[in-house]
């Protein structure tokens, strides 16, 4: 089995990546530097050198020459055979022998040549001076002394001839040892050379398998594991086989997806129960219906006794009670669409505070404070806000369970600073300073597995994205505070819904009116029945929509009200054949609803708002809506139709 | 020739922590190693290295060879910083690249050939060179001797031809004749050159750019000739009693260039002369004085920016410049293009020169 190789676990990938940067500076620069010290410095001894001996030789060969020339007029001058001026010729070359041209490089020479050249120098500056001399005797006359001279002249340029070419051949074999020390360095530092760069080779395959099981193959997984999760793959997981910073980056990855797998798990089971709760509303909407349609109904009969009526009346407050909670929980539950419009605060903290307040009697909760009544509205999303005041209100409440009465839930609102207030108080236990810090950073929660560590997340995003701001003040053991702050609101105010008139107005407000009604529910179909045959109008039933088409044959009529779920042939279906079959009669068509969030799943979006009723609905509302209707209708000449309404 | 011996005159062996100043001189002027070593040794300590001269002496100027190897041995110094030498201009100039490619800082004295200038950017001359000399000495001849015929003897080195130019250029250019140009060297039959010299014409005065001992007898010998002839020598020559001994009766003919006299009436050099004669017992001499401004101008580089030799080489080229110039016996030292010159012309009276000429 081949030997792996194991990398030290301990070394960090910062560390890792500047040993690599230092290994391939080393690797690069080592060249560099070696060929530098290695050829360059006997390429520069080369370059001096050789530029010192050609000074050195070139201007001894001058004054040679010079000195040579000299010689032969001062032999011709002692044989008495030269020239005129031949003695000042003379003169002027020995003078020009005597000395050097320029000031001369003998440090850049070995020892050697350098005694060589200084011997030839001090020779021919004797000879200059034997030669002038020499022209002196034979100027005052002095034959036999110039002939001596002449002949210790000769003897010394024979000296000067014979250190000429000691001084030549050492000069020449300077240079060719330098020339060959050239040549061996540039020989060796090609092989040296060469072996750096096979050894370099060789080293690269190393590098690969450092830096692909290092860096390459973690960020290959992390870079899976993201496309994964970016896919909806939450189980994604990827493999921590090293100590260092990608193996932590994959460790908090492996963390990340484990919270987000278990949110999303906790967030499908809240979805689930929305569903079931939207479901429950519907099917606890009808029976609640019947219930205060037969109240209404009974607190109309003039024979009811009073005691009766009282019982009536209770029975009909308890419905309109539960119809609100489940419209909240409704609400609540199906957040649509973000949509802003002018909200005002103490509206929703009531909503929320109603959502809310089955808890306050149960857990011994005194609700105090004060909403300022003169609050300007805000723009923002009505339900997100109630969310948000839910979620503070909840939090609240749950700190509060933790503490022995006295427990006190304080909600105030005011203005201030062009900016509308909100506070959320409660006397609980307070949020410890390290856990206030992160409290609105996702997952964080201090109610362990109960929390999902979002809502205070979230309640502060949607607060921040219509302009205002959620804050915390806290002291442990003295309870917590939070603050809603948002800007006031620059919209046009939204349209106030006209008050529902009275149903006892009128007696016969829907005198002829012909109502189609269509619910398969008894219990809910015969009081509405009743209802409006006593305003009036004359109702025909029928149980489904199949039933509905059937009466509708030859039987005209002014309003269809249409249950939306129903056997055989529903709300939508009916409309559906309506519109296929007889258009007009299709805009004449109300619906009734337990859930208005499931009209679009159901085929009927866009739909007119003002077309839509839901359940439990009030009888005299019921009445004013149908009422509504019809002028609607008139309006448009007799085309029945919600034209130009809002839709949904 | 001479006699090499590193011979550190003040202490054996090199401490670490010392700073070296090389000074590379003939014998016969190392003894104002004495005088800027005690001068050094009064100053106050001051908290830097503690400074010391390595004195490298020979009897005589020697070869370029030899030179060479006294720049090498003296370079190698651990602790060397600075260079003062070496003596004449042959050896300077033979030296020159040995310090400046170490970075040695090196304070040539009393040298003056032009040559020197171009020898390095470390190569830094205290005297002015011999084209200012040569000027010097030839406006002399003509304004205060009033030649009109000038013989020229030089000997045959970098400093007699350096300074055969610098006197041929002055002449020139005030209308004097040079009958003749002669050079010797040390061993050159004087006597046969001088003779033949003013056999082809008597000038009104020589001219003579060598050292004391040849230009003493080439004085005596044109005297013997042509009695009353004036010579006028340059620096070089300015080494007494030599001088004159040379001349014999024609030293009160003789005129020598100096930087420097000892009857100069200023503070530093009535000091300086006072301090030589208490430790060499003597008169101080023009070369004694330019040598001790070197010195102690190096000591006092040390002093100032401690015992780096890139930081001695900037404080010495900005003398003058970005720093005060050096107050030294000779007059302010800077090593800028544009310094000023302090040549003195001597009269020989009884073997004692004379100031004639200059401030």
């Amino acid at each position: 089995m081949a030997p792996r190789f194991v990398f030290p676990r301990g070394i960090s990938l910062r560390t890792l990546l500047v040993l690599l940067v230092l290994v391939g500076s080393v690797f690069g620069g080592v060249p560099s530097l070696y060929l530098g010290f290695q050829v360059g410095s006997p390429a520069f001894t080369l370059g001096t050198g050789t530029e010192a001996i050609v000074a050195l030789l070139e201007d001894l060969d001058r004054r040679h020459g010079a000195l040579d020339r000299s010689l032969d007029i001062a032999r011709s001058l002692v044989a008495g055979t030269a020239t005129p001026g031949a003695k000042a010729q003379m003169a002027r070359l020995a003078a020009l022998g005597s000395v050097r041209a320029a000031p001369q490089p003998y440090a850049q020479v070995n020892p050697a040549l350098r005694v060589r050249l200084g011997r030839t120098d001090e020779a021919m500056s004797q000879l200059g001076n034997m030669l002038a001399e020499i022209g002196a005797m034979v100027e005052l006359h002095r034959s036999a002394d110039a002939h001596r001279r002449l002949l210790q002249a000769d003897s010394v340029h024979a000296v000067v001839d014979a250190e000429m070419e000691v001084a030549a051949s050492l000069g020449r074999a300077e240079l060719i040892d330098r020339v060959r020390n050239l040549e061996i360095a540039a020989r060796e530092a090609t092989q040296d050379t060469a072996l750096w760069l096979l050894a370099g080779a060789a080293l690269v395959p190393l590098l690969v398998l450092v830096v692909r099981r290092r860096i390459w193959q973690p960020l290959a997984n992390l870079e899976q594991g993201l496309t994964r999760v970016s896919d909806g793959d939450l189980t994604a997981q990827v493999p921590v086989s090293q100590v260092d910073e990608l193996s932590k980056l994959a460790e908090h990855f492996n963390a990340m997806t484990y919270v987000l797998r278990d949110r999303a798990e906790e967030q499908g089971r809240f979805a689930a129960a929305g569903e079931l709760l939207a479901g429950i509303a519907h099917e606890v909407n009808n029976p609640l219906m019947a219930i205060a349609a037969h109240a209404e109904l009974r607190l109309a009969d003039p024979g009811a006794s009073a005691e009766q009526r009282a019982e009536m009346q209770q029975i009909l407050r308890q419905a309109q009670r539960a119809t609100k909670l489940l419209r909240g929980l409704l609400r609540f539950v199906r957040a649509g669409e973000r949509l802003v419009a002018h909200v005002n605060l103490n509206e929703i903290v009531r909503a929320a505070l109603d959502l809310v307040s089955y808890r306050f009697g149960v857990d011994e909760i005194t609700v105090s404070g004060r909403l300022d009544q003169t609050l300007p509205p805000v723009d923002a999303d009505g339900n997100r806000l109630e969310q948000v005041m839910v979620n503070l209100l909840s939090n609240a409440l749950d700190a509060l369970r933790s503490v022995r009465p006295p427990r006190v839930l304080t909600v105030d609102s005011w203005l201030e600073a062009e900016r509308v207030h909100v506070a959320v108080q409660d006397n609980g236990p307070g949020i410890a300073p390290e856990i206030a810090e992160r409290l609105f950073r996702p997952f964080a929660t201090t109610k362990g597995r109960r929390g999902t560590g979002l809502g205070l997340y979230i309640s502060r995003q949607l607060v921040r994205e219509v302009g205002g701001d959620l804050s915390v003040t806290s002291q442990p053991g003295a309870g917590a505070r939070f603050l809603v702050t948002m800007p006031i609101g620059t919209l046009a105010p939204t349209p106030t819904p006209e008050p529902v008139v009275p149903a006892a107005a009128a007696t016969h407000p829907l005198a002829g009116v012909r109502v189609l009604l269509v619910d398969d529910e008894e219990p809910i179909r015969r009081p509405i029945a009743r209802f409006l045959a006593r305003r009036g109008a004359v109702v025909i039933e029928a149980g489904d929509g199949e039933e509905a088409l059937e009466r509708l044959n030859g039987e005209p009529v002014d309003v269809i009200l249409a249950d939306l779920r129903m056997p055989r042939l529903d709300g939508p279906g009916l409309h559906a054949r309506l519109q296929a079959t007889q258009p007009a009669l299709a805009d004449r068509m109300l619906f009734l609803s337990g859930d208005i969030t499931q009209l679009a799943g159901r085929g009927l979006a866009p739909l007119p708002r003002e077309r839509l009723l839901v359940k439990p609905v009030e009888l005299s509302e019921l009445q004013h809506r149908i009422e509504e209707f019809l002028k609607g209708m008139r309006g448009a000449g007799g085309e029945r139709g919600g034209k130009g309404g809002e839709t949904c | 020739m001479g006699a090499l011996g590193l011979a550190a005159l003040l202490g054996c062996r090199p401490s670490p922590r010392e700073a070296l100043i090389g000074y590379a001189f003939p014998i016969a002027i190392t003894s104002n190693v004495l005088v800027a070593q005690d001068e050094i040794a009064s100053w106050p300590a001051a908290g830097r290295e503690p400074v010391r001269i390595i004195a490298d002496s020979v009897v005589q100027g020697d070869s370029p060879d030899r030179e060479v190897q006294r720049a090498g041995k003296l370079a190698a110094l651990p602790g060397l910083v600075v260079i003062v030498g070496h003596g004449g201009s042959r050896g300077s100039l033979a030296a020159a690249p040995v310090y400046n490619q170490a970075g040695i800082p090196q304070i040539v004295p009393n040298s003056t050939s032009r040559l020197l200038r171009k020898a390095g950017p470390w190569t830094l001359m205290l005297a002015p060179d011999d084209s200012i000399e040569g000027a010097f000495m030839g406006a002399f001849a003509v304004d205060r001797l009033h030649v009109r015929r000038a013989t020229i003897f030089y000997i045959n080195d970098e400093y007699g031809a350096g300074l055969r130019d610098g006197i041929v250029a002055a002449l020139a250019g005030r209308g004097v004749r040079i009958l003749d140009l002669v050079s010797f060297e040390t061993q050159s039959d004087m006597a046969t050159l001088v003779a033949a010299t003013l056999h082809r014409g008597v000038p009104d005065v020589l001219l003579v750019a060598g050292r004391q001992r040849e230009t003493g007898t080439i004085a005596r010998l044109a005297q013997q000739r042509v009695p009353g002839l004036r010579i006028v020598a340059g620096d070089g020559s300015l080494v007494l009693p030599t001088l004159a001994d040379n001349a014999g009766p024609a030293a009160d003919s003789v005129y020598v260039v100096a930087f420097w006299l000892p009857d100069a009436p200023d503070t530093l050099s009535r000091d300086f002369v006072a301090r030589f004669r208490r430790v060499v017992g003597r008169d101080p001499q023009s070369t004694d004085a330019m040598s001790h401004d070197a010195l102690l101008l190096a000591a006092t580089a040390i002093r100032a920016v401690g015992a780096k030799r890139a930081a001695i080489r900037e404080y010495l080229r900005a003398l003058g410049g970005s720093r005060p110039p050096f107050m030294g016996v000779t007059g302010s030292i800077t090593f800028m293009q544009d310094r000023p010159s302090r040549l003195v012309m001597a009269h020989l009276r009884h073997g004692v020169p004379v100031r004639v000429a200059g401030p």
